[in-house]
């Protein structure tokens, strides 16, 4: 029996600019149990990343959490002040960011980076920091961590890179790690290897990861849910193969039918007409419908709530297609 | 005209002129050179007297204190040098002076400076290790040093003075635009321009001098500040502008010889107006600085 | 019949010294005068005829780019030969080159970088044109830029516009139609829908497949994204570390690679759905560095196959069954 560690509900983040609001999260509710691994996806401008900030606390102004609930552990992660969220930072929550390049200091040794976070959230002796930076760095496939310690950042390659990153979210056994567009600068076959990595890691330490991706095929290979997002709102969410194989939702179809094939040639691919909307001018209701194949009037006047498909599975649309 | 109106009204409502109204240094930049413009203008109609014309002038009004002390004459609003020319109109007319020498010579070494940081940034090679080494070297002198230089060996005159502030100013021009036209080169509109065939010349003219414009605006609204301040200087040294035409900072030596006894407003009000009108150009270059500066995409 | 573009034992290199204090090291106890070359491209043949697409892939830093820019001359070749229906341009310079310029045009990969944004679209689509051709009224020009407009899928009137008001599936378009312009023969595009959206991304290959089939020209199409490549080339050449390893039709060597590191790189893409049956092949490590090959075959410290021939000889690429070519000692026994 696995209990919730994080549930997220009616979270909106705003972001208040001189030409306008830009309303980049607009009312999102999921959950992530322990040790589950739940992926959020979408394209760009969706917020998707947006909602990993929120819940590290790192919006920035001019954005700010309008409204919500980010329940970790039990406790009101919106209501924390900044001391107590600094305390959660590294701790019980860790975060992976996409560009391994500008992700370390490069000024800094990779002892030093890692010990860093050792420094901040426990008490050990400069001995048992050391002995825990060589097991971490074992941990995430780097050999010769003795000598490896004393590198800097530009010495090592990007997969590389991303691996001490890695380690150093792990560093604490937080109880959460988001991870955002993790390999999406990595060629593909270190971005398998980290993968590989990654999944192996979080299931061995029972830690829950949220990863944040538009790469559906990442997605399809690392998660049990999924949540797409679109204009800051969640369409579909479900188990992975609720969204890979039965999804419901038009733009998730239409999604899914736009990645080419790695088996077989298609003549064309499945495209979403028009564009994304300007997301300080969406239309009223859904803001798929006007790109939508399935479009009918009432789709235009009201946004749709999510609605349930199956235990589970929720799609937020009026008429979601038929499988 | 109209849609000169409609560009106009565009600007008030940007998010440029709503970020200056709500700068304070901005604005007070703003009102100074504003102040000085309308001096410039119409300066020389306002005031009575015309310092260059020896025939206007009184011999017994030398001397006389700004109107606010004892002795003061509410002809001569702040008071009047030795020649009995009055401090004000004279500040008017050097103020002109100074602010032409600065533009010009601001338009001058940017023209050049700007072409050699083109050529030196987009050939690379020999040619921008030549003009670099040569910035380099000058960078190694205190301009003040290198100018007085100059004019010690080229004489007095205002276009001396021109040709010395542009040797010595270029450097920057060249620094600045030979950065951003490497940045520039490493596009990809560059590559597309030559894929199809597009002659250098053309390339830099067209494609890489239009966006390496906007740090040059920035450094040649400092650079005026600087290139008066050098005039200045030179002059109080007496190697800059010749009598007949005095300067802000000519005016300034002429009453220090007097300075300290007690005849002060000779020099001090002149100095405080070099400092007011660098001070303005400064906080006006700083609000463009952050303003053009291109931040996210 | 000439092939459209032919490429015979092309090889390019950076010099990327230092400053020349640094260039002196101490190896082995001796001062010595050491400069930093980039291999990026070691001897690679192809061929692309008309009509087909050929889809180069291979993951950063393997010399795809570097060979697109090197065949439209933005880079001087250093070695080897290039052709364009039979024409040898590898030594042509500014002057020769114009009129090649019209056969072979280039598709950039970021849309926020490839164009101008202080120009706008009608000159940007009408540039290579304008360059040694003939010399059309302005009427004229305009029209020919709203008709491509239209052609990509954008509207006429997007003709006096500047980038920075479109979006980036957008941009990629109109950088299509200024490598339309000029109604080339071949057009290399480079990585030309990575940086874009899933959505948009589907967009445009269905764009450029659809222009195509309209207009017959023949593509290099460079990507590291294995399921585009598949989607859109007729044939493949998978490259690794500079050196074309293996090149065949693309059906037949995504069914039946040959090559080790075809087969790992096959195997590591991620697919949505149903995935390709292949034997799994996990590789170590990571690129080595261009800077020092290894000796051999480029592949052989991360190969699980590696014997003594791969590190003494290296490969050639040579045909063993029909229509495949792979540089793999492995294959000889």
């Amino acid at each position: 029996m696995t209990d919730t560690l994080l549930h997220i509900r009616g979270l909106k983040t705003y972001f208040h600019t001189f030409a306008g609001v830009i309303k980049a999260v607009d009312g999102v509710d999921f959950s992530v149990d322990e040790g589950e691994i739940l992926g959020v996806v979408g394209e760009s401008g969706c917020g998707k990343s947006v909602v990993g900030f929120s819940i590290m606390g790192l919006t920035e102004p001019p954005g700010r959490i309008e409204s919500g609930e980010i329940r970790f552990n039990g406790v009101n992660l919106l209501d924390q002040d900044e001391r107590k969220m600094r305390k959660i930072r590294g701790q019980e929550i860790a975060m992976i960011f996409q560009d391994p390049m500008t992700s370390l200091n490069p000024l800094y040794t990779i002892q030093d980076q890692m010990e860093e976070v050792m420094k901040l959230h426990s008490d050990m002796s400069a001995e048992q920091r050391k002995k825990r930076c060589m097991e971490l760095l074992a941990e995430v496939g780097i050999s010769q961590p003795e000598t490896r310690l004393k590198n800097y950042p530009h010495q090592f390659s990007g997969g590389m890179r991303q691996r001490v990153i890695i380690a150093i979210a792990l560093a604490s056994n937080p109880k959460l790690v988001i991870a955002d567009e993790p390999t999406t600068a990595l060629d593909v076959t270190i971005q398998s290897q980290i993968l590989k990595l990654m999944k192996r890691l979080v299931r061995e330490h029972r830690t829950a990861m949220i990863l944040i991706t538009h790469d559906l095929a990442v997605v399809s290979e690392m998660t049990d849910k999924i949540i797409v997002m679109y204009c800051g709102r969640i369409v579909e969410k479900g188990t992975r193969d609720d969204i890979i194989s039965r999804c419901r939702h038009p733009y998730t179809l239409g999604l899914l039918g736009s990645i080419p094939k790695l088996t077989s040639r298609q003549k064309r691919l499945l495209q979403i007409s028009g564009m994304v909307p300007n997301i300080m001018n969406l239309p009223p209701g859904c803001s798929f419908a006007p790109r939508c194949d399935y479009v009918r009037d009432r789709c235009r006047d009201m946004p749709p709530e999510l609605v349930d498909l199956e235990p589970g599975h929720k799609a937020a649309c009026y008429y979601p297609v038929e499988r | 005209m109209q849609r000169l109106l409609r560009k106009a009204r565009a600007l008030w409502a940007s998010e440029f002129a709503h970020n200056f109204r709500g700068n304070i240094s901005a604005i007070v930049g703003g009102v100074i050179i504003l102040f000085f413009v309308f001096i410039v203008a119409f300066g020389p109609s306002l005031v009575k007297q015309n310092p260059y014309e020896i025939a206007s002038l009184q011999l017994t009004d030398a001397y006389k204190p700004p109107v606010w002390l004892s002795g003061g004459d509410p002809n001569y609003f702040l008071g009047t040098d030795g020649q009995g020319r009055d401090v004000l109109a004279s500040i008017v007319y050097g103020t002109r002076i100074s602010l032409f020498i600065g533009l010009s010579a601001m338009i001058c070494s940017s023209l050049i400076g700007a072409s050699l940081g083109l050529i030196a940034g987009y050939y690379g090679g020999r040619l921008d290790g030549v003009i670099m080494r040569i910035a380099d070297v000058q960078l190694s002198f205190p301009s003040i040093l290198i100018a007085l230089f100059l004019m010690s060996a080229f004489g007095k005159g205002i276009d001396n003075i021109l040709i010395s502030l542009t040797c010595v100013g270029w450097v920057i021009y060249a620094r600045t635009v030979r950065g951003s036209t490497l940045s520039e080169k490493q596009k990809e509109y560059v590559q597309a321009a030559k894929a199809a065939g597009l002659s250098n010349r053309l390339i830099i003219v067209r494609h890489i001098l239009p966006n390496v414009v906007t740090p040059l605006i920035v450094v040649s609204t400092i650079q005026i500040g600087t290139f008066i301040l050098i005039e200045a200087s030179l002059s109080f040294l007496g190697v800059g502008v010749p009598i007949t035409k005095p300067s802000l900072g000519l005016l300034v030596k002429n009453g220090f010889d007097v300075l300290l006894s007690g005849l002060w407003w000779t020099s001090v009000f002149p100095g405080a107006f070099i400092m007011l009108l660098v001070f303005g150009i400064n906080l006006l270059g700083d609000f463009l600085r952050d303003e053009l500066n291109p931040r996210l995409k | 019949m000439n092939h459209l573009l032919e490429i015979n034992e092309l090889e390019q290199r950076f010099d990327v010294s230092p400053g020349f204090f640094d260039r002196l090291k101490i190896r082995n106890g001796r001062l010595r005068y050491q400069k930093s070359i980039v291999h990026a491209v070691n001897g690679v043949n192809f061929q692309i005829d008309r009509g087909e697409v050929f889809g180069l892939v291979g993951e950063s830093g393997c010399g795809k780019s570097t060979i697109a820019k090197t065949i439209i001359k933005l880079y001087e070749p250093v070695a080897g030969q290039i052709k364009i229906d039979g024409e040898d341009i590898t030594s042509y310079d500014y002057k020769k080159m114009i009129p090649v310029r019209k056969i072979v045009q280039m598709i950039f990969q970021d849309p926020y970088a490839s164009l101008n944004p202080r120009i706008k679209v009608l000159d940007i689509i009408t540039e290579p044109m304008a360059i040694g051709g003939a010399a059309l009224g302005k009427a004229e020009i305009r029209e020919k830029a709203m008709e491509l407009l239209s052609r990509v899928g954008l509207g006429k009137e997007h003709v006096n516009r500047y980038p920075h008001q479109f979006s980036g599936g957008q941009r990629q378009r109109i950088g299509i139609a200024r490598a339309l312009s000029v109604e080339p023969e071949l057009v290399i595009a480079d990585e030309p829908v990575s940086a874009l959206d899933v959505s948009i991304q589907a967009q445009i290959l269905n764009l450029m497949m659809d222009l195509k089939d309209e207009f017959g020209f023949s593509y290099l199409f460079i990507t590291h994204d294995l399921s585009v490549v598949r989607h859109i080339s007729d044939r493949i050449g998978v490259m690794y570390l500079g050196f074309l390893v293996e090149t065949g039709p693309c059906d037949d060597v995504f069914l039946n690679p040959r090559h080790p590191y075809t087969k790992a790189l096959l195997s590591a893409a991620p697919s949505v759905g149903e995935k390709l049956h292949i034997d799994p092949l996990d590789i170590k490590g990571e690129v080595p560095t261009a800077l020092e090959l290894p000796p051999g075959c480029s592949f052989q410290t991360r190969c699980p196959f590696a014997f003594d021939r791969c590190i003494q000889e290296r490969p050639r690429l040579i045909s063993r069954v029909s229509d495949r070519m792979e540089a793999c000692h492995l294959l000889d026994n």
